[in-house]
């Protein structure tokens, strides 16, 4: 299973995929993007199982990420590990298909009850 | 409304704590600068309410923090290293301080403050905190800082 970690910030991108690994998911790959029309590339060339993507980042957001990925075509799993978390984002999060939405700071333990409902 | 003192401490030790997995401890406000160097990042947040959330991180405790967070020695961080740890710490504290607030915000990228910013807190009221590897402060400064 391939799982692609978007943010802008080396250190998140990190961070997440040790909570990853942590929470007991370590056998999957992990890839990288650091925004989101890297990350649009990086889906058309490893098709992976999950992309989980920051809200806030230069070039293009978060959000308007998932609606291009959607507008392509792709029907990847999507979920939202971001530093900001309010309702009308949840709200847009969630009509825009993501599967879940975790607010920074998170745990090994939040990020494996997020994934746990997406991966196999 | 900007959360208080007591929250703003809350939102600090569970970002550092939740991230870099080691306690922090409130020392004092009202303290004098720190020895330089330090690094200082800012967010801004904008629309109901505005103003800037400034951190404040002297370069040995962005070293430590960085080193633990990339499984390096100190020596081996790079400035680069240092500058990403406090930036996204910064942003996540930016990001849970704009989550408490009412109505509806824009929450910046980080980034580094400018020197009247700068010039601005260090004599503005600061959460102190210490941490392994040294000790941070963190300033909210409500209205338009740059």
């Amino acid at each position: 299973m391939k799982i692609l970690i978007v943010d802008d910030s080396k250190v998140t991108r990190k961070f997440i995929g040790r909570c990853i690994r942590q929470a007991g998911l370590g056998a999957h790959d992990i890839e990288e993007a650091e925004n989101g029309l890297e990350a649009l590339k990086r889906v058309a060339e490893l098709a992976p199982d999950l992309v989980v993507t920051d809200w806030n980042m230069p070039h293009m957001t978060g959000i308007d990420f998932l609606h291009q990925l959607r507008s392509s075509g792709s029907q990847v799993n999507v979920g939202f590990i971001t530093s900001e978390g309010t309702d009308v984002m949840r709200h847009q999060a969630k009509e825009g298909g993501a599967r879940f939405f975790i607010t920074k700071p998170f745990t090994p333990e939040s990020v494996r009850d997020a994934l746990q409902q997406v991966l196999p | 409304m900007l959360p208080d003192a007591d929250a703003l401490t809350d939102i600090a030790r569970n970002v550092w704590e939740s991230t870099l997995g080691f306690a922090i401890l409130e020392t004092a406000t009202n303290r004098a600068a720190f020895p330089a160097p330090h690094l200082w990042w800012a967010v801004d947040i904008s629309g109901h309410w505005h103003g800037t959330v400034l951190l404040c991180v002297p370069e040995g405790t962005a070293r430590h923090a960085a080193a633990v967070t990339f499984d390096r020695a100190p020596e081996q961080v790079t400035s680069t290293d240092t500058a990403d740890i406090v930036a996204e710490l910064t942003n996540m504290i930016g990001g849970n301080i704009k989550g408490q607030l009412g109505g509806t915000n824009k929450l910046s990228l980080p980034r580094v403050a400018s020197a009247e910013e700068i010039a601005r807190a260090e004599v503005a009221p600061k959460l102190w905190f210490n941490c392994p590897g040294g000790e941070f402060a963190m300033t909210v400064a409500a209205g338009s800082a740059r």
